[in-house]
């Protein structure tokens, strides 16, 4: 029912997961000035994953982000001005509960995830208790290399989420998720508007999800700017930290239908 | 009872024309009323205190333990300012949650609209 990109894709599908095609899923690619690497990300989904629908929420970018996004032929909503990645895969929950998506995946839009590995978190997704699978570049060694101070502060950030939540987590920043429908319901209705991988993190385990971590492969920037500066990290690492402990002394969030 | 001093005339009156000010912008629609009451109260309490400044003033600078009255008035206004400042974040913080879900909205209203055209081009085509 859901549009053109299904069709166009569906009726030459291959048969690469044929196991889960039941399931409708929903690509998530939040973009701000992507443009280098949009179209190059899409198609590598697009292959990765023939059956699925792609959205790409433009967040307010400045270049032809959404030109590249219709010119491949998904869906692209466009924010009117810059929200921050949080209230853009905000954007793209409220959509994938909209039209009943069973499951939905956040692939940043700067090359950085590598699609293939969607499979992966769709199996552990399906095959387990999970609501939430998050793509780890720390559980194995598989040749990502984080400058120093970054690593510093994940791992900080890592060692007080796993506390917090009674679980291990060893990569809260990652972007590279899938979510069921409970998850996407409740991001839907409650996500931290900037720097919102960590915090989401710790909400959605209070709200009851489980959350599982599968190792993946990181790749360098395909194009663009990345968003991290000494100065934005340091500021990401207070507010996150902040925001994670104000959180906890809010109510438990509640987790509406399932 | 009115034989102010230079300075203590200023203290009453900035504060009084202020609170004028705030009416006649609330009388023009320019000021919200809900908005203004802070704003009243705080130059209310300061003109008050400045006219009262030999009993009332005083006796609350003595209650804060400050030795030199008008010291108090400076206080107690740079004290409401702290509030009405919070009060602009809070009301900042609103608006911001509110025009982030109107953002919201409107992409997602725009990714319909291009839904519904393409798919009534496919529906004239077929005419």
């Amino acid at each position: 029912m859901m549009g053109k990109q299904e069709m166009v894709s569906e009726s030459t599908a291959p048969t690469a997961s044929t196991q889960y095609a039941h399931l409708r899923t929903l690509v998530i690619i939040p973009a701000y000035n992507e443009e280098a690497s949009l179209g190059r990300v899409i198609q590598q989904v697009r292959e990765a994953m023939p059956g699925t629908d792609i959205i790409v929420i433009n967040d307010g970018s400045r270049d032809a982000t959404e030109h590249v996004g219709l010119k491949h032929g998904v869906t692209v909503a466009s924010l009117p001005y810059n929200l921050g990645i949080g209230s853009a895969m905000q954007t793209g929950f409220m959509y994938a509960r909209e039209h009943g998506y069973d499951v939905a995946f956040q692939v940043d839009g700067d090359g950085q995830h590598d699609p293939t590995e969607l499979h992966e978190l769709l199996e552990e997704l399906v095959s387990t208790s999970a609501d939430v699978v998050i793509g780890s570049r720390y559980i194995e060694d598989r040749g990502y290399i984080t400058p120093a101070a970054r690593r510093l502060g994940i791992v900080i950030l890592a060692r007080l989420i796993s506390l917090l939540i009674g679980r291990k987590v060893t990569d809260p920043t990652s972007g590279f998720r899938a979510l069921n429908r409970r998850a996407i319901s409740f991001c839907a209705d409650d996500y931290p508007f900037d720097y919102p991988e960590p915090e989401a993190v710790v909400l959605m385990k209070r709200a009851g999800l489980e959350i599982h971590e599968i190792p993946v492969t990181m790749n360098p920037r395909y194009g663009g700017q990345s968003s991290i500066t000494p100065f934005r990290s340091a500021y990401y690492m207070v507010k996150v930290i902040m925001a994670i402990v104000i959180g906890l002394l809010r109510g438990r969030p509640r987790l509406v239908g399932g | 009872m009115f034989s102010l001093s230079r300075s203590e005339w200023i203290m009453v009156l900035v504060p009084l024309g202020l609170f004028i000010v705030v009416l006649e912008m609330v009388r023009r629609r320019r000021l919200r009323e809900d908005y203004s009451l802070l704003w009243l109260g705080t130059f209310g309490v300061l003109i008050v205190l400045a006219i009262l400044r030999d009993s009332l003033l005083d006796e609350v600078a003595e209650f804060m333990g400050i030795f030199y009255p008008p010291t108090a008035l400076f206080v107690i206004g740079f004290g409401l300012m702290l509030v009405l400042l919070l009060q602009f974040s809070s009301v900042i913080t609103r608006l911001a949650t509110q025009s982030k879900q109107a953002a919201q909205h409107i992409a997602l209203l725009n990714a319909r609209v291009r839904e519904l055209e393409s798919r009534l081009a496919e529906l004239d085509e077929q005419e």
